[in-house]
């Protein structure tokens, strides 16, 4: 590529060409909504593309459709499927540590269908998928586990939620 | 008005490339909303363009050897940079709330009649109670109406701060500091920003620029 300042043609310049490499989600503070009946975890979180080495300022992100696994208490949904997400640019900021900030949060939750409670799991792979602003297709370049685990104790039962480092936790 | 109203007409009547796998924001990839799809495209393109329009300004030449007119050469770049500035301004909505950020999934109102338990968004079709279905709807649509609004806005803020600042540097090089470069350079920001807010500003960072001349040297 050729630079221009002021219609002169200043040098050469050579790009690498560096892909996104994964997902990283922040728990946003005071974003955790729990219900007690039927028993719920949901939550907000922002979203970084990694890695934090790079600006993926012109991309656009988004999850694909997947199918979860559930087991014990959330047998019932094994195999239901989760359809794609919202697609979701960039604001441009890349946060030290973490990647890409993209504009748009991620919510994430869970709600069983009430008492009797018993132990169980639900969990899905997503895949995540990412497209220039400017071409027609788009790659998947990495997967996140959404996961939640039903706990029961004596006294109540609890939901935590996780997702690619963020989490939240709601008990009845 | 009459400007950005022609740019409309003119992109519509482009053949607008649709999507594939992955949408653009705030278009769903299964059901995406005619409008908010046309909008978003709409959207993709105006950036570009401005995009476009400030890699054209910046191509051409100052002072070339060729052109004995260099100062109307001067005139026409500061005139197509005040020009690309006023059509951002004019798309830009001044009480764009950044901080209302959309989300990639909407949740279904869980708790409510006919609501599925789930694992994050689910199909609208799966919640058997009609009313709540319609709800559930209504939530995903103003979501990605948020997201695709958002995009826009973002995109042009981001571009009047890089472009201001291009044009100021651009004009701060290219004028001598005399009074008389000054007056024209006022008289050209006068006629072609209509944002008083902006064309303020402008102003102010020139006229350090023509000021520096004046004070003395040690």
């Amino acid at each position: 590529m050729t630079a221009f300042h002021n219609g002169v043609e200043c040098r050469t310049v050579t790009f690498s060409v560096i892909e996104p490499s994964g997902v990283m989600m922040e728990t946003i503070t005071n974003a955790l909504s729990c219900n007690a009946d039927p028993l719920t975890t949901l939550y907000n979180a922002d979203v970084y593309i990694e890695p934090d080495s790079v600006s993926f300022y012109a991309c656009v992100f988004g999850e694909a459709a997947a199918t979860a696994h559930g087991s014990g208490y959330f047998s019932y949904a094994d195999g239901i499927n989760v359809p794609a997400g919202t697609a979701s640019d960039t604001d441009g900021s890349v946060v030290a540590g973490k990647g890409t900030h993209l504009f748009a949060t991620d919510t994430i939750g869970i709600q069983t269908t009430g008492a009797v409670y018993s132990v169980g799991t639900l969990s899905v792979n997503i895949p995540w998928l990412y497209a220039t602003m400017s071409g027609s297709n788009s790659y998947q370049f990495t997967t996140t586990l959404q996961s939640g685990e039903l706990a029961v104790t004596a006294t109540n039962a609890v939901l935590t939620v996780e997702k690619a480092g963020s989490s939240g936790a709601c008990h009845n | 008005m009459k400007r950005l109203y022609w740019m409309w007409i003119w992109m519509l009547c482009l053949n607008l490339e649709a999507g594939a796998q992955l949408q653009l924001p705030g278009v769903d990839p299964k059901r995406p909303d005619p409008v908010i799809k046309e909008y978003a495209e709409l959207a993709k393109r105006v950036v570009g363009i401005f995009d476009q329009r400030a890699g054209d300004i910046q191509s051409i030449p100052d002072r070339s050897p060729q052109l004995s007119e260099s100062k109307l050469v001067r005139n026409i770049k500061t005139r197509l940079w005040l020009h690309l500035l006023d059509d951002i301004d004019q798309l830009r909505d001044p009480h764009f709330n950044f901080e209302d950020r959309p989300t990639m999934r909407v949740l279904p109102p869980y708790g409510k009649p006919g609501v599925p338990s789930s694992i994050g968004s689910i199909d609208p079709a799966a919640i058997s109670d009609p009313a709540v279905r319609r709800e559930y709807e209504e939530a995903i649509r103003q979501n990605n109406e948020k997201a695709a609004r958002r995009y826009l806005q973002l995109h042009l803020k981001k571009q009047d701060e890089q472009y201001t600042s291009q044009a100021v540097q651009y004009l701060s090089s290219i004028y001598d500091k005399t009074p008389e470069d000054s007056r024209e350079l006022m008289m050209y920001l006068d006629l072609n920003l209509n944002n008083e807010t902006h064309k303020a500003d402008m102003k102010k960072k020139l006229r350090e620029f023509f000021d520096a001349a004046r004070e003395p040297s040690k």
